[in-house]
């Protein structure tokens, strides 16, 4: 073996040993990248699953029938969520019932009928940014104009009109999304047969998109049930002794309730606050397994 | 908009060198077997070796014409071309087979003693039928459909002697037993004649589409 | 009979700056198949989405001149362009059935036109897919999905819909152009049934298809009108050499 061929297995070796270290240190990166997810997922679920369970740990005890039967008092024993609950049903039954139509209405609108110009433009850029404005602004507003100007009152109506405020942002998005997916194929076989732009709507848009609309708006229900701040600012921190029997009669719901027993001095309220919290998870998770429910029916359904 | 060499030019080229080869085979024939009958040799069995190549270069030219119509679906200007070399071919195969017949013709009357005259009219259809065989051949390689209608005249031309020939025969008090022998003989090249003219309008459809009789 | 089902006059098309169709003048012949063809981009699908106005769905387009339908100019005032979308039917390229059963997509033209109910419109269902070759498939399940069909199937289901309306003229873009080929001769052989009752206009890519299906034969060529006749003279001696050339495959 000469010179020439004996250097030309040595850089040869020299080479795989290079290509073989490259090798390694890419598996290494990618076993780094795949560890820091795992750590972020783990980190995640673990505070959750520990929210979960200081929750369940301090309200077990404190749930029971007579919790969810009694009206709030001050002393802890007595004490239940029976008007927050119902309160939170009646401005959320009311709050779908204006949010719904008024949103996917607009979203129809915007995608179906209205022209291209500066001033759709404009709006769509708007609804954008009104979904992200903080939810204390939309109490503040709903105090000033249902509550006052309106002349509502503290009502359940100027409750849900201003949750509606709060969700018809994102309703509207989700749902220029389920109509947006509605492909153009389908429309224009729809005209091509002789149909008007509203029977077009009516009978291939709406259909298609409703599963996608729904889902959208539970969800976004699912959050307004949730909101502490605007409804305080709406109903005050008030000790309602009753249940709505009409949408102008007062109310409290479930966050306003949780708020007020954590603000409580005694320590037994930081039990009943953690069982308030289990109450709001449950309905949480029946609506979200709604939503989920009817998105899977209609997905079998359709393509 | 440059010309894109297609699969299809290709095998069309294919096709036309076949068919022009077929041409110059059939002429080559003729000659060899119009002058065997004028000078008076046997020229049969080289016309028959002749023929045999000829009718299985007929065979050739349908098969290339097929595969190139299965393969490539042509149209226009392409579909016409094969079509008309498919036919052609055959033409220039009848010109080899009246070649042939020539021959034979000359082979059963060679046993006669030598002829004495032979009447200018044959010789002037003899010369213009080879004329019009050369022009068929030419024109089909340039693709000339103007020089395949110059074939209708002479066609014309050749059945008038033609029938002043067979005038001649009748008027004249004393015929010649060659005359049997250039009586067929002139049919024949009557007929070569009237495939010239088959050629030539196929000619004129390649090139200008149209459908005409030069007859 | 020499009378003309669709004339059209001048037609000139924009899309915003684009002078998309130059100056066409077209007369089509009633109960016959005629196909429009040309290299990709040349105003083929425009030219026919003039005839029923599909092409006003898109925002900026401009459409000039007139397309007469018996002797009645479509973009006349006092035309009402939801009957004139019924009298012309129309098949697109990918087969774009609605996600309902058979039955309600096939229902859907009539029932936009409160043409029908119960058990008319149980007639007009049976008698359109017939038309369209596809009743006996789907008889028994006439309530399935229509996405449970093959493309083939899905297909005819398409012309079935259209032809539930009782159109008199048929578009077709490329209406095989998705297809295998045997799904390709179920809709050709569909198509020279058409033409009997209907006249059929048929926009298509593929030249074979073209000689096979159409008795007339127009060619588009950056938006104009380049040749027309009779398919069978065409395809055996154009008289322009820009056809010449396209469909001898000399240029792509």
């Amino acid at each position: 073996m000469d010179c020439k061929t004996l250097l030309e297995k040595i850089l040869k070796l020299a080479k795989n040993r290079q290509a073989k270290r490259r090798d390694i240190w890419r598996k290494i990166k990618g076993d780094i990248i795949l560890v820091l997810c795992l750590t972020g997922i783990i980190i995640t679920l673990a505070s959750l699953a520990a929210i979960l369970f200081d929750a369940l740990q301090e309200g077990l005890p404190w749930l029971d029938i007579q919790f969810l039967t009694s009206f709030a008092s001050r002393r802890p024993e007595q004490a239940g969520i029976f008007v927050a609950f119902f309160g939170s049903i009646w401005v959320v039954a009311l709050t779908a019932f204006i949010s719904f139509p008024l949103g996917v209405g607009a979203a129809l609108y915007l995608e179906e009928y209205a022209p291209q110009n500066h001033l759709t433009s404009f709006i769509r850029l708007n609804i954008s940014n009104l979904a992200g404005v903080p939810s204390i602004v939309y109490g503040i507003l709903g105090l000033a104009l249902f509550v006052d100007a309106l002349s509502f009152g503290r009502s359940v109506l100027s409750g849900a009109l201003t949750l509606s405020l709060l969700i018809l942002p994102v309703i509207i998005i989700v749902s220029q999304e389920a109509i947006r997916s509605v492909p153009r194929a389908d429309r224009e076989g729809a005209y091509a047969l002789g149909a008007t732009r509203w029977q077009v709507t009516r009978d291939i848009v709406v259909p298609q998109a409703f599963p996608g609309m729904l889902t959208g708006a539970i969800l976004a229900l699912s959050r307004a049930i949730g909101e502490a701040a605007p409804m305080i600012a709406i109903a005050a921190l008030v000790y309602i002794p009753f249940t709505p029997s009409g949408p102008l009669d007062r109310f409290t719901v479930l966050p306003i309730q949780i708020f007020n027993w954590v603000n409580q001095p005694q320590s037994e309220f930081r039990g009943l606050a953690a069982a308030g919290i289990l109450v709001l998870l449950a309905v949480l998770l029946s609506i979200n397994s709604l939503a989920i429910f009817i998105r899977n029916r209609y997905q079998k359904r359709g393509r | 908009m440059k010309d894109i060499i297609r699969l299809l030019d290709v095998g069309l080229e294919q096709l036309m060198t076949m068919v022009f080869k077929m041409g110059e085979v059939a002429k080559k024939a003729l000659k060899i077997s119009i002058k065997g009958f004028i000078d008076g040799k046997d020229s049969q069995e080289e016309m028959h070796e002749i023929s045999e190549i000829l009718t299985r270069m007929v065979v050739d030219v349908e098969d290339k014409a097929f595969e190139l119509i299965v393969k490539y679906q042509p149209v226009a200007s392409d579909l016409r071309i094969i079509n008309s070399y498919m036919k052609i071919a055959y033409d220039f195969g009848r010109y080899g087979r009246y070649g042939l017949d020539i021959s034979l013709t000359y082979k059963m009357v060679k046993k006669l003693r030598k002829r004495t005259i032979t009447s200018e009219l044959v010789q002037q259809i003899l010369d213009k039928v080879v004329k019009m065989v050369i022009i068929s051949i030419k024109a089909l390689k340039q693709h000339n459909s103007e020089l395949a209608k110059t074939l209708a005249p002479m066609e014309t031309e050749v059945d008038k002697l033609h029938m002043t020939y067979f005038d001649e025969l009748i008027q004249s008090s004393s015929i010649d037993k060659w005359s049997m022998a250039d009586l067929l003989v002139v049919r024949y090249l009557e007929r070569i004649a009237d495939h010239t003219t088959y050629v030539g309008e196929s000619i004129v459809y390649i090139v200008e589409g149209k459908k005409i009789s030069l007859r | 009979m020499n009378k003309e089902k669709i004339e059209i006059k001048s037609l000139n098309i924009w899309f915003g700056k684009k002078h998309v169709i130059t100056d066409v003048n077209m007369k089509i012949k009633p109960n016959a198949v005629t196909a429009v063809m040309g290299p990709s981009g040349c105003g083929k699908t425009t030219l026919i989405k003039a005839i029923n106005r599909l092409n006003e769905l898109i925002k900026i387009s401009r459409t000039t001149g007139k397309i007469f339908i018996d002797k009645e100019n479509v973009y006349g005032k006092e035309i009402d362009i939801f009957e004139l979308r019924r009298q012309v039917g129309m098949v697109f390229q990918k087969p774009n059935p609605f996600p309902k059963s058979i039955y309600e997509n096939v229902a859907f033209g009539p029932k936009l036109h409160k043409v029908a109910n119960g058990k008319e419109l149980d007639e007009i269902v049976e008698k359109s897919l017939k038309g369209a070759a596809l009743w006996d498939e789907v008889k028994d399940r006439i309530n399935d999905d229509a996405f449970s069909l093959s493309g083939g199937q899905q297909q005819r289901l398409c012309i079935a819909r259209a032809l539930a309306v009782e159109p008199n003229i048929i578009l077709m873009d490329e209406p095989c152009s998705a297809l295998d080929p045997a799904a390709t001769a179920e809709i050709e052989t569909l198509i020279r049934e058409l033409r009997q009752r209907y006249t059929v206009i048929v926009v298509t890519h593929n030249l074979q298809q073209a000689a096979r299906i159409s008795d007339f034969t127009a060619f588009m060529y950056v938006g104009k009108l380049v040749e027309y006749g009779d398919t069978k003279s065409l395809f055996e001696k154009p008289e322009n050499e820009l056809v010449e050339q396209y469909i001898t495959g000399k240029f792509g």
